[in-house]
């Protein structure tokens, strides 16, 4: 009991003890000695006892205030700076010494211990700054590397959940936005080749066989898009939890492999054409011939029939060389190698290879022109032409330009002087490039892409090396840019661990995924004839906007848009003159919206377009459907206002400039307007979505209610 | 007089159809297995025209080829390259380096004798 006494108040006790005690002891001696003096003593005595008592009280008072003030309430003070300064995450430790100086040493020691305690926590804060730096600056890293990677990545959780995809990734599977974190991976590529690699690759693991398997935990996959448009070939490479013994999940690392198949078989085609093809006619002749030669002796009407099959199959040996040489130049040149490269860039790089010729200057020269080819071997082959040329003619300068003409890029080495004989220039293409390609030499290239080189006059007194290159494969030019965001939100670990799918209503708010979505219309009235003329929507995924995915399309309502709706949205019958109907359009979105929560300002209103249209695309819009002025009137009261403008000013929202009242604007505010809520619903006891189904009911009930007054 | 041709092909298979297909046309015709002996050939003696393999040893034919047009002399010598490379820019390389015509193997040989015919009808030869 005496333990959890304050300190102050157990030295107030001990003060009184003394005060008390002491009265008592002098009380005690009084009345001993007025038994000894006999009665008359007594008014003397209870006089000097009186006087003496109250002395004593007074003093044992005194004594114990001094105390208090000076002992008691600085250690009480000193002990409470301790435990915050204990607690407290500052480094800033400082403790208020000055009124316990009567503590001796105490006030001192205490203020160097919190100040090394400060000291010791600054150095532990820097370290964690530093290594959340390094952290970071790996992340950034890795972010680059991954979205500039030529491959496509995806990295999944067990339940094939996407939980982080490339740039890449969405070019080559992104079409109609099904890419997107959360989503399943099986939407976007055949189910059955993936879940076997997987499964094969699980069994490995389990039986622990990686250990010593020389493909540790990664499996060759092959599969193909779901639309059937693309083969992809890759790796399926299992990700364990930071112990080790457990999967958490898998990366897919895949590359369109369609073209390469596509050619190998073209090949394969070609092959079997030519020996097939080439049988028959040479057996014809020879068959013939040996008659014709041997000593069957046939008469003349025969032997004149014989040199007419010989002629036949002669020229049908002829016309199908000439079809299968054709062929053959047909075929794109194969190889890993053969990359897009800029002219430019050839030259840069030929020209660090010259480094040990810093007398030989070599430029580029006309306008820069992409092509097709194994840039590392065509540049040691330029950097030998070079390197011979100036040895052969002793010039200073060669000037390099590429010209595209016909089906080829002329590559062309210029310098002032004359051609070089093909003799001349015959030894260089026998020696070995470089060290380490397995002796391939110029000639090899040359082999590989298909070419030839040689040397002519150009103008009156100069000379150029031809070298005619295949022109790029793809659209270098007018190929659009990617369309992801600098900072791209790409991906989302907490979603590795995420709870196998329970129902959607136990959902908490913040690991919802949604898309939040509004539309343009010729007008107010579904029921009476009005349509979607631009729908949009973007993802919100574990309360985060997911700005790269997105849906924005502009349909073709099939009528008027009348002039007081342009008014609104900007958009004229000429712009969606050429667009797609809802009939292409809403299935799109539907896809896009599959498996979430659909929100919407105003959902009721967007949702009855949507609903009017199920039977034309033949889909239902069953999800879930949030809507935020019902979410809002559940927070911030009936009486409030709840416009997407009133909103959004309340959360401090901008609308981006002159976007108000686009599609893809609104529904963005929107979103925003949503991950600004689901905080405050947290905080209001509203957490998963079945609470705020349950509060949007109500809100419902009473909006109603207040709609009949 | 006849006009002349050198007929320059390692292969004597298709120098021997050849050769019996110039003779028959009337023209004078010379053989050489190689770029060498087609470059002696020509410096002993002028020819008007020459069917150049471009595959032989030693010198090949765009080497001769080459060699041939590099001298102002035999500016006015018809060159018309054969060549058994099936590869799109051999007779480009062919009609850059000088040549009048080229023919990819195999070919039909009234094809050839017309070409020649042609090509011989637009040099007036030496003796006019």
């Amino acid at each position: 009991m005496a333990e959890r006494w304050s300190l102050r108040l157990r030295i107030f006790l001990f003060f009184a003890l003394v005060g008390l005690g002491g009265l008592a002891l002098f009380a005690g001696a009084l009345v001993l000695a007025g038994a000894r003096i006999g009665p008359e003593a007594t008014p003397h005595l209870v006089l000097a006892g009186g006087i003496g008592g109250l002395g004593l009280l007074v003093l044992t008072a005194w004594v114990w205030q001094l105390f208090d003030e000076n002992v008691a309430r600085p250690i009480m003070l000193l002990s409470g700076e301790l435990s915050a300064t204990a607690e407290a995450k500052s480094t800033a430790a400082r403790l208020s010494t000055d009124k316990a100086r009567y503590l001796g040493a105490l006030g001192p020691a205490a203020a160097g211990i919190a100040e090394a305690l400060g000291r010791e926590r600054s150095t532990a804060e820097g370290a964690v700054k530093a290594a959340i730096d390094e952290v970071l600056a790996e992340k950034a890293q890795l972010e680059a590397v991954l979205r500039d990677l030529r491959e496509c990545v995806l990295i999944c959780n067990l339940e094939h959940e996407i939980l982080l995809y490339n740039a890449e990734a969405q070019r080559l599977l992104g079409l109609d936005a099904q890419i997107g974190l959360g989503r399943p991976l099986f939407r976007l590529v055949t189910e059955q080749p993936v879940r076997h690699a997987l499964d094969r690759v699980k069994l490995r693991f389990a039986d622990g066989r990686h250990r010593t398997h020389h493909d540790y935990l990664s499996v060759a996959v092959v599969c193909a898009t779901r639309d059937g448009r693309l083969t992809l070939q890759g790796r399926l490479s299992l990700i364990l939890d930071a112990a080790g013994d457990a999967v958490d999940g898998f990366v897919l690392t895949l590359r369109d492999a369609t073209q390469p198949i596509a050619d190998h078989a073209a090949r394969d085609h070609l092959l079997k054409e030519m020996l097939e093809g080439l049988r028959r006619p040479t057996a014809n002749l020879r068959a013939a011939a040996e008659i014709l030669s041997g000593g069957m002796a046939p008469d003349a009407k025969t032997q004149a029939r014989f040199v007419g099959v010989m002629t036949e199959e002669a020229e049908t040996l002829a016309r199908r060389i000439d079809r299968l040489a054709g062929a053959y130049n047909e075929l794109r040149i194969g190889g890993w190698s053969m990359n897009d490269v800029t002219a430019i860039a050839l030259v840069a790089c030929a020209r660090d290879r010259l480094a040990d010729l810093p007398e030989l200057e070599l430029a580029h020269a006309g306008a820069d022109c992409w092509l097709n080819c194994d840039s590392f071997s065509v540049v040691e082959m330029l950097a030998l032409f070079c390197r011979e040329i100036a040895g052969a003619t002793g010039v200073g300068r060669i000037e390099i330009a590429a010209t595209p003409d016909g089906g080829h890029v002329f590559v062309d080495l210029v310098w002032q002087g004359v051609p070089l004989g093909e003799s001349a220039f015959e030894p260089w293409l026998n020696r070995p490039l470089v060290e380490g390609l397995a002796g391939l030499t110029a000639r090899d290239v040359l082999l590989h892409h298909r070419t030839e080189i040689w040397s002519e006059r150009v103008g009156p007194d100069h000379a150029r090396l031809r070298l005619p290159l295949q022109p790029a494969v793809e659209d270098h030019v007018s190929a659009p840019a990617s369309e992801l965001p600098a900072r791209p939100e790409f991906y989302d670990f907490s979603l590795l661990r995420r709870r196998a799918a329970g129902k959607m209503a136990e959902t908490p708010l913040t690991e919802l995924a949604c898309v939040v979505f509004d539309t343009e219309t010729t007008g107010l009235f579904p029921s009476a004839g009005d349509e979607i003329v631009q729908i949009a929507g973007v993802r919100v995924l574990n309360g985060r906007v997911i700005r790269g995915e997105r849906f924005d399309r502009l349909i073709d309502p099939g009528r008027r848009i009348p002039a007081a709706s342009t008014r609104i949205h900007g958009i004229t019958d000429a712009m969606v003159a050429d667009q797609p109907d809802a009939r292409a359009v809403l299935p799109a979105f539907h896809d896009f919206a599959a498996d979430a929560v659909l929100v919407a300002h105003n959902a009721p209103f967007d949702l009855k377009f949507l609903q009017l249209k199920e039977g034309l695309i033949g889909r239902r819009f069953d999800n879930p459907v949030l809507d935020t002025v019902l979410l809002s009137a559940h927070l911030f009261g009936h009486g409030a206002e709840h416009t997407l403008d009133a909103l959004a000013e309340r959360f401090g929202i901008g609308f981006p400039e002159g976007q108000r009242h686009t599609a893809f604007a609104d529904a963005l505010v929107t979103a925003e307007v949503l991950c600004m809520l689901i905080p405050v619903l947290n905080a209001r006891g509203v957490r998963t979505l079945g609470d705020a189904l349950a509060v949007s009911d109500e809100a419902v009930a009473i909006r109603r209610k207040q709609a009949r007054y | 007089m006849p006009r002349s041709v050198l007929l320059v092909d390692d292969e004597p298979n298709i120098a021997f159809s050849l050769e019996y297909l110039m003779k028959r046309d009337g023209y004078e015709v010379r053989v050489a297995g190689d770029g060498e002996a087609a470059l002696d050939s020509i410096r002993a003696q002028k020819p008007d025209l020459i069917l150049l393999d471009v595959m032989m040893p030693k010198r090949d034919g765009y080497d001769v080829c080459q060699t041939v047009r590099a001298d102002p002399r035999y500016a006015d010598v018809k060159i018309i390259v054969l060549t058994a490379k099936g590869g799109a820019l051999d007779g480009e390389k062919a009609l850059a380096l000088g040549a009048d015509a080229f023919f990819s193997k195999p070919f039909g040989l009234e094809e050839l004798s017309c070409r020649v015919k042609e090509l011989l009808a637009e040099s007036p030869g030496d003796d006019g």
